[in-house]
């Protein structure tokens, strides 16, 4: 698939907000949940919400999203490449 | 104790590759030459396929490879050297993609450009996988890059000739130019050259199996029956030495064409017997001779009838009927099925005496017992001869197996087995009768009913099997369903409308009281009020516990109000007794624990019954008359929906009616159609609501919750209504109409199959149609749709099957990682919840 332009989609209203995580907050988060990177949920590099935020692999990104069940929830994941 | 901690090890990689023709031979214990089996003695023939070097499966025989008897021989292989090389029929598509991939000439992979060799290796060597590598496949025309040699289209004829340029490619040729190809060529072409060198795909040996995986049989009448896999490897061997044969002796091409294809065919269906061009190697009888591919492959295959698919002993599967007057946690089995399933008791010197009355008893007479065990494991069958010996013979450390009582532990299970509520652990109650007997209070979790159904038993036959059943599984801690957080057992049909009708309405001598509650199971009847008549609320208190206190609301909304175990207001119906509502149980759950809960459970339970038995409820035709206010009433009703009806069509023949923004004007009218009708419907079940004699059995019914709903008094009452296939008014039928007796396009009420009479009125025949047409059709629905979401549930479970909360509230699979970070996305034990909801008021108002 040809690249294409990194666009901003991360202001639509159906894409969850997405942040991406400084070194020390990501160390904190894997003391938190004592786990790995390999352990977390993935993303891709090419995932279409963070095109525009320079992933690279190893990144972890914080994602805001709606639940029913709590409101705005929290998740965690990682950026791969494959 | 070092060396005895578990190693944790991960998978990282499985290699799958071809067995060389090097290694079938190295492995090999025989090589086969003849197609005889037995001589004229019966002995098994030297270099036969039943060759003893190939494992025996006569007793009394020793392999002569490893000198073991049957059993312990495993079994090795044996290989035939095949005159003349055969395809795979396993590898036939990959064979064409590489074919087509190589020089026809040097066997380099076309297509590559050719770079100075630095370049070459710095080059990550791209692994292309046999798929693309067909994908690209060069045209007739192409050049070699390396040799310059033209090539040629090459295709397939199914299942294992390949043409090139119109010529054939005998597998000789087809081996030589596989042979051609480069070890470092191969991973370009998806394939570890470690493992796996492409002319390998093309068979020089045959690995013959051991005669332990294909064993003959011995019939009743001497015969010997061999199984088909020896059969199909007989005709393999016949054919290749007779191609060998002729070979010798220079044959002409043709014949040893034709033995050659034959050798091909007897190859391909030892391999697969299904393969969609060739026909079915058969039997003499007609039927398919099931080969190595029909062993493994579906549902009967080895995988999954023998290595995931299960069987157990200590088992028992019969119908179920109802028991109201067993306890909740327990099953009543028939006398048969307690005489042959059996639980080990281990003899001590305290309970020597209470074994030997079993084996007194022994099999035929119950309770007996079947069996004892040894301590040194074996067994003995107890019978009429034996049972004196082994009396003697019984002391500390032997095993009896008694035939199980009442008391002993069982599980309990009914298939699908969609949640762990489906298997719970009852107490056995050995009762007459040849069905397993539930209380019909526990129909829910198992989604038992009683026309029918058939569910299965296991007796745990450890101590901490045993225990285990009973802590984790006994139905009272499966009271809370982990779904929902609410009872998921509770009152059903009869418990509940009993229940309604004696706390609403009843009230009865004290004596009659006594009696309702003794039958029951209630002895403790001091907290009956001392007064000549009793309220059926009074009644009720009396198995609530005593301290207990609860506010809640009925279906309809009016409060219910129990204090110091007494209901001081409003009655029990379907939103507090129900399954998976029972508020008023989760409370008692909550408050009392799981054992309490249930206990209480099966009084109320028995009491509503109890009080039907009693009080008698039935259905009359008269409950659903209307009164003659009611009866005119609901015809104007109709008489105006009708109206309005024809209004709008009238508007629609006169292009009068405005269609809705997105709408055409044919659904706008559609529409307006329908919504007149329903509404007509639904004015016509208020009035039933409202005429309707509400102390009537049927309204009883309705009203407490038990069975059926305003909508269906309704339909027996006034207005069946509209009947609606896939969400429209009906349609379909004869050219523009639904059925003949109609005019053409005919668009009333009456034409698309609104019903207007009731169902104790009764149906005009083209209404009676209509009906059986929709019953027709969500006939069908339901049939076509269990098994779809049966599968897709099915798939579910198995994605989520080892899922686990940790201790820190993530989710996570056998692997640790992470599937989502707070259980839920909000941490909350819906176990132990009410309705999924933490009612934090709640909480704090009871530490106060």
């Amino acid at each position: 698939m040809a690249k294409r332009k990194a666009k901003n989609y991360n202001h639509h209203t159906l894409v969850p907000k997405h942040e991406k995580l400084s070194e020390k907050q990501k160390n904190d988060l894997l003391k938190e949940f004592k786990c790995n990177l390999g352990e977390l949920p993935k993303l891709l590099a090419t995932d279409a919400a963070i095109m525009d935020m320079n992933p690279k692999v190893d990144d972890v990104f914080k994602i805001h999203r709606f639940s029913r069940t709590e409101g705005i929830s929290v998740f965690y994941r990682v950026v791969v490449d494959e | 104790m070092e060396e005895n901690l578990p190693i944790y090890k991960k998978v990282k990689a499985i290699s799958f590759g071809k067995i060389s023709p090097k290694l079938i031979r190295k492995m090999a214990s025989v090589k086969i030459v003849t197609p005889e089996l037995y001589d004229r003695e019966g002995y098994p023939v030297d270099g036969g396929l039943m060759d003893i070097r190939m494992g025996v499966i006569d007793p009394g025989l020793k392999c002569k490879t490893c000198g073991s008897k049957l059993k312990e021989c495993i079994g090795h292989f044996g290989y035939v050297e095949l005159a003349r090389p055969v395809i795979h029929i396993s590898y036939a598509k990959l064979i064409l993609d590489i074919l087509r991939k190589i020089c026809r000439d040097c066997g380099v992979v076309l297509g590559e450009k050719l770079k100075p060799e630095e370049d070459a290796k710095e080059k990550k060597v791209d692994v292309l996988d046999a798929k693309k590598a067909s994908a690209r496949a060069p045209k007739t025309g192409v050049k070699c890059q390396s040799c310059n040699a033209k090539q040629f289209k090459i295709i397939i004829e199914k299942p294992t000739s390949y043409f090139e340029d119109g010529k054939r490619l005998s597998p000789i040729e087809v081996r030589t130019r596989l042979e051609r190809l480069r070890d470092d060529d191969l991973p370009k072409l998806g394939l570890n050259p470690k493992v796996f060198r492409p002319e390998w795909t093309v068979l020089t040996l045959l690995a013959i199996p051991p005669v332990t995986i294909r064993p003959s049989i011995t019939l009743e009448s001497g015969e010997r029956s061999e199984d088909d896999l020896t059969h199909k490897l007989g005709d393999i061997v016949r054919i290749n030495q007779r191609l060998f044969e002729n070979i010798n002796a220079g044959a002409p091409e043709i014949i040893i064409e034709d033995l050659w294809d034959l050798l091909q065919y007897h190859v391909t269906t030892f391999f697969d017997n299904a393969v969609p061009q060739l026909p079915p190697a058969r039997h003499r009888s007609g039927q398919p001779l099931k080969t190595i591919t029909e062993r493994i492959k579906s549902k009967e295959g080895r995988i999954r009838h023998n290595l995931a698919g299960k069987r157990t002993n200590f088992s028992a599967r019969t119908v179920i009927s109802p028991d109201s007057m067993l306890d909740l946690n327990e099953v009543g089995i028939p006398k048969q099925v307690a005489m042959k399933l059996t639980v080990p008791e281990r003899a001590t010197k305290w309970n020597m005496d209470f074994l030997k009355k079993f084996i007194e008893k022994g099999p035929k007479e119950y309770p007996g017992a079947n069996y004892v065990v040894r301590p040194d494991g074996r067994k003995k069958k107890i019978s009429d001869e034996t049972k004196e010996q082994l009396l003697e013979e019984l002391q500390p450390g032997y095993i009896v197996e008694r035939h199980i009582m009442d008391g002993d532990i069982s599980i309990f299970n009914r298939q699908p087995s969609l949640h762990r509520m489906s298997m719970m652990c009852h107490k056995i109650r050995v009762l007459p009768g040849l069905t397993f007997r539930l209380n019909p209070a526990v129909c829910a979790p198992y989604n038992a009913d009683f026309d029918g159904d058939e569910m299965n038993l296991h007796i745990p036959q450890s101590e901490e099997a045993r225990a285990e059943a009973e802590i984790l599984m006994m139905v009272h801690t499966q009271l809370i369903s982990p779904r929902y957080g609410l009872s998921i057992i509770g009152c059903n049909m009869d418990a509940i409308s009993g229940n309604y009708i004696l706390t609403k309405h009843m009230s009865i001598p004290k004596e009659e009281a006594v009696q309702l509650l003794a039958s029951i199971g209630v002895d403790d009847f001091k907290r009956l009020p001392d007064k000549e008549t009793v309220t059926g609320k009074e009644v009720f208190s009396v198995i609530l516990p005593e301290d207990f206190s609860f506010t809640g609301k009925t279906r309809e909304g009016n409060p219910v109000k129990i204090e110091k175990g007494k209901i001081k207001e409003g009655f029990m119906d379907k939103a507090n007794l129900g399954e998976g509502h029972g508020l008023m149980l989760r409370n008692i759950h909550k408050n009392y624990g799981a054992k309490e809960a249930l206990d209480i459970l099966g009084k109320i339970f028995r009491l509503g019954i109890r009080t039907l038995q009693i009080n008698g409820l039935t259905a009359a035709l008269s409950d659903t008359d209307l009164t003659q206010k009611g009866k005119e009433s609901v015809e104007k009703i109709l008489a105006d929906a009708k109206e309005v009806v024809n209004k709008l069509i009238d508007d629609y023949h006169n292009h009068k009616l405005d269609a809705f923004p997105g709408r055409s004007v044919e659904e706008t009218l559609e529409l307006k159609i329908l919504e007149t009708l329903n509404k007509a419907r639904n004015n016509a079940g208020k009035i039933v609501q409202e005429t309707v004699d509400k102390s009537k059995h049927t309204s009883i019914i309705i009203d407490s919750g038990a069975k059926g709903n305003v909508i269906s008094m309704a339909q027996m009452a006034a207005i069946v209504g509209q009947q609606a296939l896939r969400g429209k008014r009906m349609e379909k039928g004869y050219e523009d109409r639904t059925l003949s007796c109609f005019e053409k396009n005919d668009l009333s009420p009456k034409a698309r199959g609104f019903v207007e009479n009731s169902f104790k009125k009764g149906l005009t025949p083209y209404e009676f149609f209509f009906m059986s047409q929709t019953g027709r059709d969500s006939l069908m629905d339901t049939a076509l749709r269990t098994p779809k979401s049966g599968y897709l549930y099915r798939r579910l479970a198995n994605s989520m099957q080892d899922l686990k909360v940790a201790y820190d509230k993530t989710v996570r699979d056998a692997s640790e990682k992470i599937v989502q970070f707070k259980y839920g996305g909000d941490g909350i034990d819906v176990s132990k919840s009410e309705g999924g909801i933490v009612n934090v008021k709640k909480i704090i108002e009871s530490t106060r």
